[in-house]
């Protein structure tokens, strides 16, 4: 799975119990190539803080996708377990999705998966990152 | 940067420095991050306006110690949580009117606590605090027992709290785990010799100093047992033994019991405006996950609190500490564990520097 880092930007539009800093925006594309999307959280991630993620969410000709359904799961492979929490996508216009709920129990290796289901069109997104501890 | 120098300076000359090198700028910051010094305030509980009403908190006292709110009238919550314990019993599983299935935990630090009981069946303090006051094997009384109690003995000093006392006994049932609440909350952890470390660089061992660098480092304990009250305050599954006859599956059951509970957070009795219950909103709820996890208990104090784990299946630290060396499959589901491959002098340090916890 290919990430790019591509900006910081203020933390301007996370709400939540996450202290106000700066976050980072990765871009990612779905397995099957079905979507890309472009996902922000904060930076440094929280640990257990429940904390807000927002993603922009695209076709494969760059159009916003909107109306699509996101589960959200997470895992953490060195210890065999998920999210604490189960978060809630929440549209909010133009593509763009709120992630509501997202918390980390522990520092350490992440994966945190997206199942989009648009129309007929099913695919996962995934985004991996380390919390240091 | 001045704090940070000093701090440095300090654990230079630390006593534990010869028998453990010196300490990296990144165990420094461990260190800071586990002193009770960096514990924060108290955090408001939203599900109950009087938590933080000295009234309250002294009404609730009284109601703690009161053995009258119990079917055999000999039981009150210092029969398993007694102040001179650490507000805990030294059992392997508490005992009420009769034997409970579970460890009886500590309070001090309660308060910081977002779920309760070693499932995480409760989500505030105050629905914690009713619930063995209902359980056959506990308290044993309902409701209205209580209720008839307070009115009967108590009338003034919660009209003082709550205003008039009201006709529906649940109501006054809920009053009541707020005040008991409100008086637990005022219970803190008491600072150790690690904290006297963590602030001077003086005050420990080698060997405890050695256990101190094993436990944020190669040990892993820091993974879950982290910040001032060395707990993450979730729950894991470390494959502890399972009594074959009394099989736990703990936060399995713990969730479903979470939500159907009348004093949640979002029941007619809290305090909370709905959007406020963010825990039992973003409540995960199932998968497999869940089986065999049990909440990580802070380690204040915990050298004090022998047996172990959610049903006292360990006598001593070194049994907890080899279980986790050894990292056992679990009963249910998988444990999160690793085995840590530590030897014997590693795992008397890791318990010399348990030890010095509070």
């Amino acid at each position: 799975m290919r990430r790019l880092v591509l900006c910081i930007v203020l933390l301007a539009s996370f709400a939540g119990a996450a202290s106000a800093g700066t976050s980072v925006t990765v871009s990612v594309k779905s397995k099957q190539k079905l979507f890309a999307a472009t996902v922000t959280h904060p930076d440094p991630l929280p640990v257990e803080q429940l904390h807000v993620w927002t993603v922009r969410l695209f076709d494969r000709k760059h159009r916003a996708v909107t109306g699509a359904r996101i589960k959200v799961t997470g895992d953490m492979p060195a210890h065999g377990h998920g999210l604490p929490t189960a978060p809630v996508a929440v549209s909010r216009g133009r593509g763009v999705y709120q992630l509501q709920g997202m918390m980390f129990q522990m520092p350490g290796l992440w994966y945190v998966q997206l199942r989009v289901r648009a129309g007929n069109r099913l695919d996962t997104i995934r985004v991996k990152f380390t919390i240091p501890e | 940067v001045l704090v940070g120098g000093a701090f440095g300076l300090l654990f230079a000359r630390a006593p534990g420095r010869a028998e453990s090198s010196s300490w990296t700028a990144k165990e420094q910051r461990m260190i800071r991050s586990l002193s009770l010094a960096t514990l924060p305030a108290v955090p408001r509980d939203p599900s109950n306006r009087f938590a933080d009403d000295p009234a309250a908190a002294e009404l609730g006292r009284k109601f703690f110690f009161d053995r009258g709110f119990s079917a055999n009238g000999r039981v009150s919550c210092s029969s398993c949580h007694m102040p001179r314990r650490s507000f805990q019993d030294g059992r392997r599983r508490g005992r009420g009117l009769g034997n409970t299935p579970r460890r009886t935990m500590p309070l001090a630090g309660v308060a910081y606590a977002k779920w309760l009981f070693w499932d995480g069946r409760r989500d505030s303090l105050w629905a914690q605090a009713l619930t063995p006051l209902q359980s056959k094997v506990e308290h044993g009384i309902t409701a209205a027992f209580a209720a008839r109690r307070i009115e009967t003995r108590y009338r003034r000093a919660y009209e003082h709290v709550f205003g008039r006392v009201p006709r529906e006994a649940n109501v006054v049932f809920a009053n009541m785990g707020k005040a008991i609440a409100a008086y637990e909350r005022t219970l803190r952890p008491v600072r150790g010799r690690f904290d006297t470390f963590a602030a001077t660089g003086r005050g420990l061992s080698g060997s405890e100093a050695r256990g101190l660098r094993l436990f944020i480092g190669q040990a892993h304990c820091t993974t879950c047992h982290f910040g001032p009250l060395l707990t993450n305050g979730e729950f894991h599954n470390t494959g502890v033994p399972q009594d074959p006859a009394h099989p736990d599956r703990g936060r399995a059951g713990g969730v479903r019991l979470v939500r159907r509970d009348p004093f949640n957070c979002l029941g007619r009795f809290s305090d909370a405006r709905p959007e406020q219950c963010t825990a039992l909103r973003f409540l995960i709820t199932s998968g497999p996950q869940l089986a065999g996890q049990f909440k990580v208990p802070s380690l204040r104090g915990v050298a004090a609190r022998a047996p172990y784990m959610h049903a006292g299946q360990f006598r001593t630290l070194r049994e907890v500490l080899q279980h986790y060396n050894r990292a056992p499959r679990a009963r249910f589901g998988h444990t999160e564990l690793k085995p840590l491959h530590l030897g014997d002098p590693q795992l008397k340090d890791l318990e010399a520097f348990l030890r010095t916890l509070g």
